[in-house]
């Protein structure tokens, strides 16, 4: 088992792969909306930060844990771990790697299916009807108004495209990693540049297209993205302000979701990860700054004004605010859909590179074959994408695993994979691994950022995540209140929300069933290599 | 049209900013972010295409 099954065919396909892994919505919406928010200057300062100290350095660690561990013949999370660490633990601890995408694909791609729904609906026109009520048309489309309104098949309901992308997905996967994911983000990620970049020519080009109103004009759209506020100091101060940043930072280049160990596995032992690593960081941060920073709040404003902006969520400014904005332009049809394809091309990237733990984990467990583990990853999809998709009224079902698996999972994995790297398996060792075959060489003051800034600024993060999302603290020290929040007071609040409690039902249910399809694994890999003496 | 849930989606009480056109702030947050990335980006690309470049001539 020292040769994988299969590999990428260059290191620009991985690193295709890999970006298009992160470049994803949140680049396009939720990116622009925190930078708008907290005002340029001052967000984009705890940004790059936090992109130093914890977007380059966990992504490195997992390429490089990855690698190590595909070379042992594991491609899984809970595989990789157990050829590392070589304790009978060690595949628990490297199961949440797996369970976090296969929790996350179950929401993703009924999202993914929006915006190929959106993408075929302002093609045909109408998204761009006169009088269209975008808010009711969104509720209706995604079933956020009544469980269950959402699973009709005609070509306005979300439906049909529900079963196009799940099947897409499906059908690349199972031509496998070089001639499936490989092949789609090489022409799916350069597309997606460069339907960026029109749009962003389209923006920056709409002068004041209401003479009535002179002050929504691009100067103006572009100061409200980009003005630094009234103090950076001050907004700096701001611990909302850093972990919005970090927050950002880290879910958008998709660390700790174990997808970077999974697709490092994949690597030889020698082929390249520091540049790569970089390379494919520095692609999801040119999509999201450059294009991203610069094309949807500004698009918003110069239509909508401050207030069409302020205040909405990721999904509203997405699929409400911009498709309003793009039916008031010229030609705003065939951008809407060009925008929306973008959209869909993220996803479908970020899409295969969730799914792709659990079919590398369902082959590696039990040895089944690629047509084998596809069928049961479509069995285990048309359930979990069918329960988001069924229980939709408020979005509930989506938004409590996207808070639980996609937020809190993301941070614990992510601080596991950095212990693990810096402490674990040594800092020395870890490092001379990354070294291995390296294109680029990483400065040395990364030695003592990922094995002590790192971690400890993660911790951080996560204790202020939680203060912030779950103990509901107000950050303040002479008035300190703590305030119960949504997440919390659906669960065991006065007035608790079934569909949220059956849906933490249900993330156990996967969970336990994910530890004991690990623990049958582990049984099987007994008799397999694992790394020499990694533990100190 | 009842919205309050797509504002927990992702918490994002916004607050509208005063609406001036770019500031030289502004200008200098902007240009030196997406010149920043877009360098990087262009810097990784040019390596990464060398070095496979490299990669190809050394296996003929």
């Amino acid at each position: 088992m020292s040769r994988p099954k299969e590999a990428w065919t260059s290191n620009l396909g991985v690193i295709f792969a890999v970006a298009g892994s992160a470049v994803g919505l949140g680049n396009f919406l939720r990116f622009p909306g925190l930078a708008a928010q907290y005002g340029g200057g001052a967000f984009m300062i705890a940004y790059f930060v936090s992109l130093l100290v914890i977007g380059i350095p966990v992504s490195w660690a997992e390429w490089t844990v990855g690698r190590h561990g595909g070379h042992h013949g594991y491609h899984s999370s809970p595989g990789v771990f157990h050829a590392l660490l070589r304790r009978r633990w060690a595949k628990y601890l490297g199961a949440i790697g797996f369970l976090i995408p296969l929790l996350v694909c179950m929401y993703y791609v009924y999202v993914e299916a929006w915006c190929l729904g959106y993408a075929v609906n302002a093609l045909s026109g109408r998204l761009s009807a006169p009088g269209m009520d975008y808010g009711a048309f969104f509720a209706t489309y995604t079933g956020a108004n009544v469980d269950g309104v959402a699973v009709k098949f005609g070509l306005g309901d979300a439906g049909l495209f529900v079963v196009i992308v799940l099947l897409l997905n499906l059908y690349l996967l199972y031509r496998g990693l070089s001639k499936g994911i490989e092949l789609a983000c090489r022409f799916g990620m350069p597309l997606l540049v460069i339907l960026g970049i029109v749009i962003l020519a389209r923006v920056l080009t709409l002068g004041t297209p209401d003479p009535a109103r002179p002050d929504q004009n691009v100067l103006t759209a572009l100061g409200f993205m980009w003005n630094p506020g009234a103090g950076i100091l001050a907004s700096l101060r701001n611990p909302q302000l850093w972990l919005a940043a970090a927050g950002q930072v880290f879910f958008s280049l998709t660390i700790g979701l174990g997808i970077i160990i999974t697709y490092a596995s994949y690597l030889r032992k020698t082929d390249d990860i520091t540049l790569s690593g970089l390379a494919a960081a520095s692609a999801n941060e040119f999509c999201e700054v450059a294009l991203g920073g610069m094309i949807t709040v500004p698009a918003a404003f110069i239509f909508l004004g401050a207030a069409g902006v302020a205040g909405q969520g990721t999904f509203a400014l997405g699929f409400i605010v911009l498709p309003e904005v793009f039916a008031s332009m010229p030609a705003g049809m065939l951008f809407a859909s060009a925008f929306f394809v973008l959209l869909f091309l993220a996803a479908v990237t970020s899409s295969l590179s969730i799914l792709q733990p659990t079919i590398a984990f369902l082959e590696e467990a039990f040895m089944l074959r690629r047509a084998v583990s596809v069928a049961w990853l479509a069995l285990i999809m048309s359930v979990g994408t069918g329960f988001v998709w069924y229980f939709s009224k408020d979005l509930k079902a989506l938004d409590t695993i996207d808070f639980w698996i996609g937020n809190v999972g993301v941070f614990l994995q992510g601080t596991i994979v950095i212990l693990l790297f810096g402490w674990v398996i040594g800092i020395g060792k870890s490092w001379r691994e990354m070294h291995r075959g390296a294109a680029l060489r990483v400065p040395g003051f990364f030695r003592i950022v990922m094995r002590y800034i790192t971690p400890l600024y993660l911790i951080t993060i996560f204790t202020l995540f939680l203060l912030d999302k779950v103990v509901g603290w107000n950050f303040s020290f002479g008035n300190p209140v703590f305030r119960q929040t949504g997440y919390i007071a659906d669960l065991v609040g006065n007035a608790p929300s079934p569909v949220a409690r059956l849906t933490v039902g249900f993330i156990i249910a996967v969970c336990l069933l994910g530890l004991v399809l690990v623990a049958v694994a582990g049984r099987r890999w007994r008799c397999k290599p694992a790394a020499p003496h990694y533990r100190k | 049209m009842n919205l309050p849930f797509l504002l927990t989606i992702i918490a994002q009480a916004g607050v509208a900013a005063p609406a001036q056109p770019l500031t030289a702030g502004g200008w200098a947050s902007m240009i030196l972010s997406v010149g920043f990335v877009t360098l990087l980006f262009a810097w990784c690309l040019r390596r990464v295409l060398r070095g496979d470049a490299d990669n190809r001539r050394g296996k003929h």
